[in-house]
């Protein structure tokens, strides 16, 4: 886990790029994908950042340890829509190869829009890790910090993804001293492994708990509060023209997604009957599902 | 004679927000590997992590809630990308949780995490599910706005999101509660209100 998270591609071109342009580029391809829902424009995406990846010199090797994430993605999916959706087929007279006793069905459509909605979640996943693979928690502090986030808040952002690699180390520690004592963690009955599990928890939070007051003094010690720091280059993080350039094209691919899905419908699912909806068709929706199980009436049904 | 704890330094409840996110941003990221539930992206049928943001809110209060929207928005965002949907869904709701709960156990029952007398725990048995439901609800709301779900799986996600979170925090969080808090009281950043 923590070589997932934390091995840094330094020798990617991307890794000397400006950080606050790794970071605004990682919400926008999450933004594009979740505006675009036609599946031929799913997969050109998709396709997009696969060829990102040797492009940049990020090694396509590193995808293998997603491979479980991916697989929790499929299953979610697949279950949620076809189990649970009511896609009519393109045409008015095309075949509905089930339909189960609650009213949902599977069409044609269904398997379609479920392996777009597969590819949607993949292409935020391996977007979202092109970028963050190329940058360490420096590069994530300044990174906020340049795109005129408070200094206190880049600096939390930054801090949390460094003691997840913290924490990991901690718990492998704790396992191994537990481990030498005797303790099995898999094996033996379920609440046998639970219950071991939960043991171990409590030295870690002891440990964590330590951990803020070691921070919090070594921070104080070195100034944190005083506002000069010597290892920040603000030079390094002005923004140039060609910065603003690969700003402004994001912007536009954003703008356009969204104006293309919602206003002119091309880059929405045909017979999608759920998106968006409406804050009062929502809360009808959640009153028709709620109403049986609860006994009192809801106000919006 | 009563020793008054020094008062405590925004840097101090930084560090305690930002080790709050990173222990329980791995932790969610566990939950999610290990118990997924079928039909629900980013979803876990065990929430681990709740088991301790729950608890570090009761001591930390508002700060803890906030590593654990920061945990949540780092975790989830893996799976369902780093989106508005995700920043509302899930993260604000690991942050309304705790603070939710921590409401009802320490200004509605006035309990001490303690958990020494009757009314402690009647505070603690009742003021989890309150929060994992109205939580629950929140969540899968929101992923129906956004479409994310479909309707059919709306009750299925608030009554998973009710189990797990409350299973993890009775299972978790209660050993926590009861072997730490004095511990923890000794420590500058501990707080007996919401902030």
């Amino acid at each position: 886990m923590a070589q997932m998270l934390f091995s840094t591609m330094k020798d990617s071109p991307l890794y000397k790029s400006h950080p606050s342009i790794k970071i605004i580029s990682i919400f926008a391809i999450n933004l594009i994908a979740f505006f675009m829902e036609t599946p031929a424009a799913m997969f050109l995406l998709f396709l997009t950042i696969l060829v990102a990846y040797p492009l940049f010199r990020v090694k396509i090797t590193i995808l293998k340890r997603y491979w479980y994430f991916i697989v929790i993605l499929v299953q979610a999916v697949s279950v949620s829509y076809l189990l649970g959706s009511k896609i009519p087929p393109l045409n008015p007279g095309g075949s509905i190869y089930y339909q189960f006793p609650w009213g949902t069905f599977i069409s044609q459509m269904t398997i379609v829009y479920a392996i777009t909605m597969i590819m949607r979640f993949v292409s935020m996943l391996l977007g979202s890790t092109l970028f963050i693979s190329t940058m360490d928690e420096k590069q994530i502090r300044d990174g906020f910090h340049s795109l005129r986030i408070p200094f206190s808040l880049a600096f939390l952002i930054s801090l949390s993804f460094r003691t997840m690699f913290l924490f990991l180390t901690d718990m492998d520690k704790i396992r191994n001293a537990m481990t030498l004592r005797g303790v099995r963690f898999s094996s033996g009955p379920l609440m046998g492994r639970i219950n071991a599990y939960t043991q171990t928890f409590i030295p870690l939070m002891v440990i964590g708990l330590r951990r803020i007051t070691h921070i919090t003094f070594a921070l104080e010690t070195k100034g944190f509060r005083s506002g000069k720091r010597s290892n920040f280059r603000e030079q390094d993080l002005k923004f140039k023209k060609r910065h603003y350039l690969i700003v402004a094209i994001e912007a536009c691919l954003i703008i356009a997604a969204y104006i293309l899905r919602y206003w002119f419908g091309i880059l929405s699912f045909p017979g999608w009957p759920f998106v968006p909806l409406p804050i009062s068709e929502l809360l009808g929706l959640i009153g028709t599902y709620a109403s049986p199980i609860f006994p009192f009436s809801f106000p919006f049904t | 004679m009563t020793v008054e704890k020094p008062e405590v330094g925004l840097t101090y409840k930084l560090v305690t927000t930002a080790v709050t996110a990173g222990i329980n941003a791995v932790l969610a990221l566990f939950a999610i590997i290990l118990v997924p539930i079928p039909g629900l992206p980013s979803a876990s049928g065990f929430w681990i992590p709740a088991g301790f943001y729950f608890v570090l809110t009761m001591w930390f209060g508002v700060w803890a809630a906030l590593g654990a929207l920061i945990a949540t928005f780092i975790a989830m965002g893996y799976f369902s990308g780093f989106t508005l949907h995700v920043l509302l869904d899930g993260a604000m709701g690991d942050m309304i949780a705790p603070m939710v709960c921590a409401l009802i156990f320490k200004k509605v029952f006035k309990a001490s995490p303690l958990l020494e007398k009757q009314k402690d725990w009647v505070a603690w048995i009742v003021s989890v599910p309150i929060a994992s439901l109205i939580c629950g609800i929140w969540v899968h709301s929101v992923n129906l706005a956004f479409g994310v779900i479909t309707p059919p799986f709306w009750w299925v996600g608030v009554v998973a999101y009710l189990i797990g979170d409350s299973l993890a925090v009775f299972i978790i969080g209660t050993p926590l509660l009861k072997k730490l808090t004095s511990y923890v009281q000794t420590s500058p950043v501990y707080t007996e209100g919401l902030y």
